[in-house]
């Protein structure tokens, strides 16, 4: 890859919604480019994480440099920027935004507008980005790029005249893709000569590099043995390689010149001193000024993360320190719990995210979760007029000293056939949603609009939307803001004593079917022991609901046959191995299951 | 030294539903072969242990009564040679009820056999055939009156509860039908569903139910009041005798004593080493002999209390003391004083004992004890 004159680089990313094919066109324009021969292709290059190939969707933004050879006969550089395409991942995007020119957004020739796509249509116009519409899966029966069309140029106001119609999956029409990029992206401004500005999007950790940053280099030149500064915290280190990224790896350069997308490598030994959003500049010949950084996004689901094993806890601060890296919305702090032990009190920006990062936890570094049930931020006006943003049950103030709590509303959009409008409006007024707007989309769609409580959100409701829309309905929701509302916290009793773990904040009219119902998931996650068990939910001193866990009556070896007591001996092992997995609430043993169990959906 | 024996044999007339030992269907022809290699053994373990006494021999399966007359006297004759018998030696071979005769039985009665232990598991045909056992009960009946023709009267019958489509008064029923039989000792032993079984497989498929642990217990309980009516004792979890016919053999093996595996997949405890023998065609290759494990300290008290709790007697607590420590000891007394107080423990002099609820949860408590050690 030679060095290219500024005026041939694109820099541009893909946005869609969900499932709308990014991930599948950013495949055949790596194939198309020639940067991936065929043979080595798995689906969706760019989806190198286990969990974003299983789940089909991108969490992570990447960075790929293609060159390729337009029908004029011009060598371009097209860099491409991976962006995630889901709500909670908008942060991830509006950093990837920043390093572009151009986004090609990608609408589904049968689904056509969804939420997302709009969401991500207004962070790039945000960001001065030039759109190029491309109607996708075109080659499907159900197909209707005519409408699609007209509806991109109603909803959005984008001219769709000669937009490419495409199939990313049968290769249709990635040439016209390609067209695009090189005659509507415009090339990147920037001086070359002028002190060097790089914005940091991304960062990742190498084990032979070091903490390496994913920039755009807006202003300048960066070379190897260049002495660098982080605009923010004021360190210096000397590059010791800077290149692009190909879907092979690193690609090491001489220099990056502005406009260029590419990475950094210092040898920066402490992750903490990569700060995505942060400006680099020369140490020797500092910009007088950083970039634009991101503004920082507020987490909007809490919830406890504890290592199943306790001598975890150190691994776990690590893998948390490291997932932070390159993905500074997760926030998190040390928090103890009496049943649980030491842990930590994480925030991610939704539930997708909340998953993702446990799963990752538990893939990426083999650790033993234990999760308490998610919780938003709610807001306790106390009698003196104090404010308290309360993200953990167990963290409300005594109900004497509280005037009035507030929870989070979001704004909800479901759409889906319209089939189901009946059970979509019973489930949202299930959950306390107020019903605002109903709009028949096309072909038998309707876009629904609610105002709900994110804490009904983030209990079940997404899982239960797709089981009685069978999966039909997509759901969307951004903050809309506080709302004053009846709170209480819902303690759980083993035995008689709290468990601080299982505590809730609940509205007061659905606490007695809150309650009743984790009593009985408990009841069926903790195993019978010597003495019966009664598990109790309460609001304040009282009790209102209660289940029982009989005493054990069983748990005896028939026989040691023929003086064979490898048998007994193993199922000994067995029984002292499940001990360690327990925590002791009390005189109480609860599997670490037992607290997932309460997350999950009746 | 002294050291008891236990002899395997593997051969069955076919496989019952349950079953998950060591035993083979249709391999009888081997048996000639497998008695000298058994002796083969013994004569090895003479070599490396010398003549030591023998207070208990028991030969188990397997099915050892399909072996013929001579078979059975073989062996035990090979090993009187061998050892030094006690005088008052208990001699136990497992018989399947409709594999005996008169003949048979006063044949191995001559050659030492002074304790029987019959298989008969139900008194319900339908029960037997569904756990496809090869006998009727009627078959019980004539077996168990023929061996006290035969001179021998310590005779054990083993039943078994928490069976597919058992009722609770199928099961006294068949306690009651045993204790009629005039026998000296009873072992009741609840189902476990082994992995690989076909009765494993048939309640994967849920074509059979077992009956839960609640009902389990109970058949247990009701059963326990029938044997103490004929004033017969509990003294193991699973095994009841009049007194005086408690099964030494087995006491041994609870109470940590040597014994002397030989057979395939027959195990050991010498010297506080254990080892075990490897499965029928290895064994007959005389390859895969167990490497002979040394039980750590740790281990051997483990050992005591998961067996010595086993026993109605309970767990010694002064021979505890001496061979572990009096700290341990004490440790053990302080989590017992819990069990005391819920009624899972008793102390008779220095006996720590579990309670009929503290046997029924023998596992849990002995964890609680571990945990604390």
């Amino acid at each position: 890859m030679a060095q290219i004159s500024q005026k041939r680089i694109r820099n541009f990313c893909i946005i869609a919604h969900i499932d709308h094919g990014k991930s599948t066109l950013a495949d055949r324009l790596l194939e198309k480019t020639g940067v991936m021969a065929l043979r080595d292709m798995t689906d969706q290059i760019l989806d190198s994480m286990e969990l974003e190939r299983e789940r089909g969707i991108t969490i992570k933004s990447k960075a790929v440099r293609m060159p390729y050879k337009a029908p004029d006969g011009e060598e371009y550089e097209l860099n491409l920027i991976d962006t995630p395409g889901h709500v909670d991942f908008t942060y991830e995007v509006s950093r990837a935004l920043a390093a572009c020119e151009g986004a090609i957004l990608v609408v589904d020739a049968s689904q056509g507008i969804e939420a997302q796509t709009l969401a991500n249509v207004y962070l790039a116009l945000d960001h001065d980005l030039e759109i190029l519409p491309v109607i996708n899966k075109i080659d499907l029966p159900s197909a209707q790029p005519e409408v699609v069309k007209k509806e991109i140029e109603d909803e959005i106001g984008l001219d769709t005249e000669g937009c490419p119609l495409i199939s990313a999956k049968a290769g249709i029409g990635i040439e016209d893709v390609l067209r695009d990029i090189v005659d509507r992206v415009p090339p990147p401004e920037g001086d070359p000569d002028a002190p060097l500005q790089a914005l940091i999007f991304d960062s990742y950790y190498d084990n032979y590099r070091g903490a390496i940053s994913s920039v755009r280099l807006k202003e300048g030149t960066v070379s190897v043995g260049d002495r660098i500064r982080m605009m923010a915290s004021g360190h210096e280190f000397d590059v010791t390689e800077v290149g692009a990224f190909t879907p092979n790896g690193y690609y090491p350069t001489k220099t990056l010149k502005a406009g260029d997308v590419g990475y950094i490598a210092a040898s920066i030994k402490d992750i903490a001193d990569i700060r995505v959003g942060d400006t680099i500049t020369n140490a020797v010949k500092p910009a007088s000024e950083p970039l634009p950084g991101y503004k920082p996004v507020l987490p909007m689901v809490y919830c406890g993360i504890y290592p199943a094993d306790g001598s975890d806890y150190e691994a776990l601060k690590d893998a948390l320190e490291r997932l932070r890296l390159n993905d500074a919305s997760l926030a998190f702090d040390p928090e103890t719990s009496v049943a649980l032990g030491y842990g930590f009190r994480c925030g991610f920006l939704g539930l997708l995210h909340m998953e993702i990062i446990q799963e990752r936890l538990e893939r990426e570094f083999d650790l033993d979760l234990v999760t308490t049930a998610p919780s938003v931020v709610y807001r306790v006006h106390k009698t003196d007029g104090e404010m308290l943003s309360i993200d953990n049950p167990t963290n409300l103030p005594p109900v004497n000293d509280i005037d009035f709590m507030e929870e989070p509303y979001v704004d909800a959009h479901v759409i889906s056939p319209a089939d189901y409008v009946g059970a979509i409006m019973d489930l949202c007024q299930e959950k306390r949603g107020t019903f605002k707007d109903m709009k028949y989309i096309d072909g038998g769609r309707v876009a629904l609009s609610y105002d709900l409580p994110l804490n009904e959100v983030i209990y079940d409701f997404f899982d239960t939307l797709k089981s009685r829309t069978r999966g039909y309905a997509s759901f969307d929701y951004e903050l809309k803001g506080y709302v004053r509302s009846d709170l209480v916290k819902l303690d759980m009793l083993l035995n008689s004593e709290m468990c601080d773990a299982l505590s809730i904040i609940v509205h007061k009219d659905r606490a007695y079917a809150r309650g009743r119902s984790i009593a009985e998931k408990l009841k069926d996650a903790i195993p019978r022991q010597l003495f019966e068990i009664p598990i109790q939910a309460a609001i304040g001193g009282k009790i209102i609901a209660r289940e029982t866990v009989k005493a054990l009556r069983k748990d005896v070896l028939a026989k040691c046959y023929g003086g064979d007591i490898t048998r007994k001996k193993k199922l000994l092992e067995k029984q002292k191995e499940g001990k360690k997995r327990m925590r002791q609430v009390g005189s109480v043993e609860v599997p670490s299951e037992a607290f997932m169990a309460v997350l999950k959906m009746d | 030294m002294k050291a008891s024996i236990y002899v395997h044999v593997p051969f069955c007339a076919s496989k019952c539903a349950y079953c998950d030992f060591e035993s083979y269907a249709g391999k009888l022809a081997y048996a000639d072969e497998y008695i000298a290699r058994v002796l083969d053994e013994a004569k090895r373990a003479k070599t490396e242990y010398g003549a030591f006494g023998v207070p208990s021999v028991f030969i188990g399966g397997g099915t050892p009564s399909l072996l013929s007359k001579e078979q059975i006297g073989r062996i035990l004759g090979g090993l009187s040679d061998l050892f030094a018998f006690d005088k008052e030696i208990e001699i136990t071979m497992e018989a399947n009820p409709g594999t005996v005769d008169g003949e048979k039985l006063s044949y191995i009665r001559k050659a030492g056999v002074n304790r029987i232990s019959f298989g008969a598991q139900a008194a319900q045909d339908v029960i037997l055939s569904s756990l496809e056992r090869i006998h009727k009960w009627v078959d019980v009946e004539e077996a168990v009156s023929k061996a006290q023709d035969a001179g021998i009267d310590n005779i054990n019958v083993d039943l078994m509860y928490a069976l597919p489509g058992q009722t609770m008064d199928d099961f006294v029923s068949s306690v009651q039908k045993a204790l009629d039989l005039n026998i000296r000792h009873l072992s009741m032993y609840s189902l476990i569903l082994e992995e690989g079984t076909k009765l494993f497989e048939r309640a994967e498929r849920g074509e059979v139910t077992i009956p839960g642990d609640d009902e389990s217990v109970s058949m247990q309980e009701r059963a326990i009041e029938e044997i103490e009516k004929r004033c017969m004792k509990r003294y193991e979890i699973s095994n009841y005798a009049y007194p005086g016919y408690e099964c030494r053999h087995n006491i041994v093996y609870w109470t940590r004593k040597n014994y002397l595996g030989l057979g395939s997949g027959a195990h050991s405890l010498m010297n506080e080493a254990r080892f075990f023998n490897p499965c029928f065609s290895s064994y007959m290759n005389g390859e895969g002999f167990g490497e002979r494990e040394m039980i750590s300290e740790y281990e051997r008290m483990e050992e005591t209390i998961m067996l010595e709790t086993r026993m109605t007697r309970g767990l010694d607590m002064e021979a505890f003391s001496k061979a572990f420590g009096n700290e341990r000891a004490q440790r053990v007394l302080k989590e017992a004083d819990e069990f005391i107080k819920a009624g899972f423990a008793e102390k008779n002099g220095s006996f720590l004992s579990f309670t009929r609820e503290g046997m029924n949860v023998q596992n849990a408590l002995i964890v609680k004890l571990l945990e604390k050690l």
